[in-house]
């Protein structure tokens, strides 16, 4: 006795745009790995570093704002820095700024899937497959780099390290990234 | 412009080139050439110079990144139903525009006043029982209400003042919205005494709140117009110069995310800054973001054309309000690694989701697929939806957008089904049917014994009387007749409005209504029409019969005039057409109407009085959607409500069918007071 149709049971599903939860989690974690390694060898990268990690996951737990992931990411790069100035290892300086940049990068991720797609679907294939493919990308690049800085030891001609700058420079500002 | 990005490009390769040359000279320096290193230049100032470069480029372009946002594809929140808005929305958005963004103080004050005015002055008639200058003459000396403030309103005073308490901590309202609360309040106070029904309210609050912050409409007093959310692909300009590529494959847009925009800021400050500090290490960072950036460059737009989606629907004819599970698979079916692929299956306006979720974000290898499952429920109407796809290259800083075209659709037919009985007036046709008349012949039951006349069927005398006294005489019974019913809609945009912004809409409800109703009077034998006012004729003339059937119902299917989308803007605009002529041209003189229409707006009123005026018996059945939780909502409650009152002084019969109370219990309770 009723033209109210089920349909005013049936509630429309909530649209969930937060940041999604695969990739959030790996930033914050790839975070925490900067935020960790950057720290043992200079005191003055901990409050960077752990400042940075916490800007980082309150751009994504909290309220989801892209400024505050790079902000984040900024103050981790930051306390990479330092611990650099401060005599930290090589390998260990280039595992800290791999997990600055992965957490930039997923974070970023994580909100455009969020504003995208929606935590309210099914996302973690893509996710795990970008995660992949950017710390592959990662890995390469300090590899490749690693290996020029091995094979040339210590006391290199300061010339050659001005024409490597040369070329940073002009390919960044060919690139325009 | 394209000689400047010709340009652009031509430095940037120049640029590149230099890059290169210096990168290689730089690797033989440190590897191998000894005799190039001793003709290199190598003072401290010069490497400092260069450092102090690199370092100040990325800041710059730190900063660059931090203003600069990224661009992405905008995707609609396509699950939600469209959203009508409430009447008195348009009174809330002017007192809105006036209050808050203090825009069109002039227009916006006289519009709010020549309203507030009208009702104002209906409501006091009406109350007072007086004429309309004798209520003019009440409101000008503020005689009307015991508030004063609301009294200062048409009697030309001014916004009453704000204490300086009020204005730091009070509710935020401006002197002048609160006087406009005041008034209309008081309006409301006066105009619900002794009324002849209380509006029930409307059942709000968490619901409503959380929808409308899904809305993100953060002031109250601000409604949403229907065309922000939702999405109708078809008739959208957004995809005019899309490109078809491949079958059913339209391309969009391609969009350069700048998702790694930044990313060599990374790298010149780490390099800067490990030259001037004179630490390797430091330099030697760089070289993860400067991989990252030649990363983001590499990518190309992805090709979606060999993309395979495939819909399944488990049924295709739901009734409206029926849930259908759906499973759409996607295949890459070409020779491409897809990495980053976002799918949405974007459902028109009508359907709403109800259960999982109709987006996808994968990566696919060429052969392999993915599958996600979501259930919505649809309104009236044939659907057929596009899925849209975004996919990124590897790094994620192309975006392409594309439409596939998919195949399944639906037919969401309403049943005709008699669930309530539907009173009718006594207005009839020729033919014989169900409805009482007052007049004497053949039927069922007594009417009347009158004197004999010569042809009067034998079966029909009284021979019990004429045993009696000899005399003939002839038994009379009620004629029953059937009515000759035209079921008008209100199809006009103001109809398109519900209490509460995601509620179904009055048209559709109307329409859910009426398809009880048809077929309620056709089993009784009554001959039933269709018509609507609207700017695209609608009009079914009353016959009766299954073919008869089949056409009402395809009309109430897929009828633009009763269509659940509102008419788009363009449609109504332009050269005024009464929307009623083509009605009246068509309506035969018999035919009583029975009009649905939530009697938002004085023309519907005005048609109902012309058509009772022209010999029609009139019943209006009204979806009611009026709330209380804004001012202009109070106020357009209370028109409503005079407008009501005043048709049924007329004799015009008014359902008034509240949005919580099903429409069989609404005619019960209106055939009781009917049968007064």
């Amino acid at each position: 006795m009723s033209t109210q149709t089920p349909t005013q049971n049936l509630e429309a599903v909530d649209v969930d745009h937060s940041p999604t939860r695969v990739s959030s989690l790996a930033a914050v974690a790839a975070a925490l790995i900067a935020a960790l390694t950057s720290a043992p060898f200079a005191v003055l990268a901990v409050p960077l570093g752990f400042g940075g990690l916490a800007i980082l996951a309150s751009g994504l737990f909290g309220e989801p704002s892209r400024a505050r992931v790079t902000l984040g990411a900024a103050g981790l790069f930051l306390s990479v820095l330092v611990a650099g100035g401060f005599g930290t290892p090589a390998e260990v300086l280039l595992i800290s700024m791999i997990g600055t940049l992965l957490a930039w990068d997923l974070g970023q991720h994580a909100i455009g899937l969020g504003e995208q797609v929606g935590s309210h679907s099914k996302t973690q294939r893509n996710e795990i497959v970008h995660a992949s493919l950017s710390a592959m990308v990662a890995a390469i690049s300090a590899a490749i780099g690693y290996l020029v800085f091995a094979t040339a030891g210590g006391g290199r001609p300061v010339s050659a390290l001005i024409l490597l700058l040369v070329a940073v420079v002009f390919f960044a500002w060919a690139l325009r990234t | 412009m394209s000689a400047a990005s010709s340009l652009d490009d031509l430095s940037r390769r120049a640029m590149a080139v230099i890059g290169i040359v210096a990168f290689a000279l730089g690797v033989a320096a440190i590897v191998v050439v000894q005799p190039l290193v001793d003709s290199l230049p190598s003072s401290f100032a010069f490497v400092g110079l260069f450092g102090a470069i690199a370092f100040v480029l990325g800041l710059w372009m730190f900063r660059a990144r931090y203003r600069g946002g990224v661009e992405s594809t905008t995707v609609l929140d396509i699950e939600y139903p469209m959203s009508t808005p409430t009447p008195g929305h348009d009174i809330d958005s002017a007192l809105y525009q006036l209050t808050e963004l203090r825009e069109g103080t002039i227009e916006y004050k006289e519009q709010i006043q020549k309203r507030l005015g009208e009702v104002a002055v209906a409501v006091v008639s009406q109350r007072e029982n007086c004429s309309r200058e004798e209520a003019i003459q009440h409101l000008e000396n503020g005689t009307w209400t015991d508030d004063s403030v609301a009294a200062s309103f048409f009697s030309g005073g001014s916004p009453p003042r704000q204490s300086f308490m009020e204005r730091k901590f009070g509710s935020g309202d401006t002197p002048y919205e609160q006087w406009v609360e005041a008034a209309v309040d008081a309006i409301v106070e006066r105009a619900d005494m002794g009324s002849a029904e209380d509006p029930t309210t409307v059942p709000q609050t968490e619901e409503d709140t959380g929808l409308r912050a899904r809305l993100g409409l953060s002031s109250s007093t601000i409604t949403d117009p229907p065309s922000t959310r939702g999405t109708n692909y078809r008739s959208s300009g957004e995809y005019d110069d899309a490109e078809r590529v491949a079958d059913g494959v339209l391309y969009a847009n391609v969009v350069e995310t700048g998702h790694w925009r930044g990313i060599t800021a990374f790298g010149l400050v780490a390099a800067g800054w490990g030259i001037i500090t004179f630490t390797p290490a430091v330099l030697l960072i760089s070289v993860v973001a400067i991989g990252f950036a030649a990363y983001a460059r590499m990518g190309t737009a992805p090709d979606l054309t060999a993309l395979e989606i495939d819909r399944h629907l488990s049924n295709d004819q739901p009734d409206p309000g029926e849930p259908v599970e759906v499973t759409v698979t996607v295949r890459n079916g070409g020779d491409a690694f897809l990495s980053d692929l976002r799918l949405i299956d974007a459902v028109p306006e009508p359907i709403r989701v109800v259960d999982g979720s109709p987006r996808l974000a994968t990566a696919l290898r060429p052969g392999s697929q993915a599958t996600f499952t979501y259930t919505f429920v649809a309104e009236r109407g044939s659907h057929e939806w596009p899925v849209q796809v975004v996919a990124r290259d590897f790094s994620g800083s192309i975006e392409r957008e594309a439409l596939v075209q998919v195949d399944a659709s639906i037919q969401c037919v309403p049943p005709l089904k008699t669930v309530s009985d539907m009173p009718v007036r006594s207005q009839t046709s020729l033919y014989s049917g169900q409805v009482d008349t007052a007049i004497g012949g053949s039927g069922l039951e007594f009417f009347a014994v009158r004197e004999y006349r010569e042809g009067d069927p034998m079966n029909r005398i009284d021979w019990k009387r004429h045993a009696r006294t000899g005399e003939l005489a002839t038994i009379d019974f009620r004629l029953e007749r059937a009515a000759n019913v035209v079921l008008l809609f209100d199809g006009r945009d103001s109809a398109y409005v519900s209490p509460t912004p995601g509620d179904q809409h009055a048209v559709d409800r109307s329409v859910a209504a009426a398809t009880e109703i048809f077929t309620a009077l056709a089993d009784r034998g009554d001959l039933v029409g269709l018509a609507a006012f609207d700017t695209v004729p609608c009009w079914l003339g009353p016959s009766a019969g299954d073919g008869h059937e089949e056409r009402a119902r395809r009309i109430f299917t897929s009828h633009p005039a009763l269509s659940t989308i509102p008419p788009t803007k363009s449609e109504t605009e332009g050269h005024y057409v009464d929307p009623m002529n083509h009605v009246r041209q068509q309506l035969s003189p018999g035919s009583q109407i029975m009009m649905f229409s939530p009697l938002c707006d004085d023309y519907t009123a005005e048609v109902a009085r012309r058509l009772d005026s022209a010999g029609h018996l009139v019943t209006i059945i009204s979806p009611n959607p009026t709330a209380d939780r804004t001012v202009g909502q109070r106020l357009a409650r209370v028109e409503r409500n005079m407008r009501v009152n005043e048709l049924r002084e007329r004799g015009i019969r008014v359902v008034n069918w509240n949005y919580d109370a099903t429409l069989g219990l609404e005619l019960d309770r209106a055939e009781k007071r009917w049968a007064v």
